[in-house]
């Protein structure tokens, strides 16, 4: 897929996927990659970003394996923006597909 | 080589400019990736491999607190030493080069030398050849005129006159041969000089071609040098060829220039000068007669 396609709606998957449940780094990659195939180096600088402009919060949970895992969580601010950006996208694709139908009529 | 050490101390040295806390926090993030993909059946190489370019992976991070992704290239530690030592290694090759080529210079001045003393050595051998072929009526002549009369008169008056028929004859055949050889010698050289002289003429129209397109930025400098190298080289074979041109000699000439300069100079400078007076006194006088 179009990289930068992939990077615009990267945010908005990422906000989606913490909505429903807090998840840590890689959890939240992994997911991510179910939807989009994406370099997992892009998803942390985003993550990162997102937490200093607070739309997350982060929080330590010890695991049973391994060290404490860093886990995020969406903010009242990250909501209303994951709300913006998805009506953002619904008018977006709206329309680009109502450009291409009257294209090919 | 890429290990996980190798990863986070490449990182780090990429994002030293953020404040150790964070720092920490986003070594300590990437350090669980890579463990967890590790756990996953991954290797270390790998899970790397995935994250993509460091530079860019690191200017993102810095993208999100807003920083100027320059400041996070490793661009003060590696980058000194390698233009220095491209400095100088250009120095020490350009030094190479401009030795190499004023030793090719001197060399080429050599070779041009000796072929020239070669091709004036060659003219001069060709001349004196022609000489030696001719020797009856072109050496003899001026010498004969003077001490010939002498001679010739007791040949006259001792031998018989079929002999100085044959004599005179023998002499004219000569002097015909010379002339024929002259002329084609110098007519095998305008033949040999044509294409030259075609090729330095068609090189200096190039040039000016190509000086037109060079102001222009075409990139030509090196065709034009080239123009210029076949210019100099036609001009210089037309040198060497002019230089073994076979003239008339020069010693039957002198008399007869002397002899010119002598009678025209005075009559030449007496005329003007007198017919001008003449005709200004005539036209006051007339002026005056006029009045």
């Amino acid at each position: 897929m179009n990289a930068q396609f992939k990077k615009g709606v990267l945010e908005l998957i990422v906000l989606e996927s913490v909505r429903k449940r807090d998840m840590y780094g890689y959890e939240l990659v992994a997911e991510v990659s179910k939807v989009v195939d994406v370099n997992e180096g892009t998803i942390y600088p985003l993550l990162k970003r997102l937490t200093n402009e607070h739309f997350f919060e982060t929080y330590l949970r010890e695991s049973s394996e391994g060290p404490p895992r860093k886990y995020y969580h969406l903010t009242a601010a990250g909501v209303l923006y994951r709300d913006r950006l998805e009506a953002d996208w619904d008018l977006f694709q709206q329309q680009v597909n109502r450009f291409l139908k009257e294209q090919k009529q | 080589m890429r290990n996980k050490e190798w990863f986070l101390k490449e990182l780090q040295s990429r994002i030293a400019l953020l404040e150790d806390a964070e720092q920490q926090d986003i070594l300590a993030e990437y350090a669980q990736h890579i463990d967890l993909r590790v756990d996953g059946g991954l290797t270390e190489e790998d899970a790397i491999r995935d994250f993509g370019d460091l530079d860019q992976l690191a200017a993102e991070i810095l993208e999100a607190y807003h920083v100027k992704p320059a400041f996070g290239q490793k661009a003060p530690k590696p980058r000194p030493p390698f233009p220095d030592t491209l400095r100088k290694g250009c120095t020490k090759t350009g030094a190479c080069f401009r030795r190499a080529g004023s030793a090719a210079a001197r060399f080429f001045r050599r070779l041009r030398l000796g072929i020239a003393n070669g091709f004036h050595k060659c003219g001069d051998k060709l001349k004196g050849l022609f000489r030696r072929k001719a020797p009856e009526g072109e050496t003899p002549l001026p010498e004969k005129r003077e001490e010939a009369p002498i001679p010739m008169t007791a040949s006259q008056e001792n031998h018989c006159p079929v002999r100085t028929a044959l004599k005179r004859a023998f002499r004219a055949l000569g002097r015909f041969c010379k002339l024929l050889a002259r002329l084609l010698w110098n007519l095998a050289l305008l033949i040999c000089a044509v294409p030259f002289a075609c090729l330095g003429l068609a090189a200096i129209l190039c040039l000016g071609l190509l000086a037109v397109l060079l102001v222009q930025g075409y990139p030509l400098a090196g065709i034009a040098i080239c123009c210029v190298g076949a210019a100099l080289f036609c001009a210089g074979v037309l040198g060497l060829g002019s230089s073994l041109v076979w003239r008339r000699p020069v010693s039957v000439h002198i008399p007869k220039t002397a002899e010119a300069e002598e009678s025209p100079v005075p009559t030449f400078t007496e005329d003007p000068a007198t017919d001008l007076i003449c005709r200004t006194v005539q036209g006051e006088e007339e002026e005056a007669h006029h009045e």
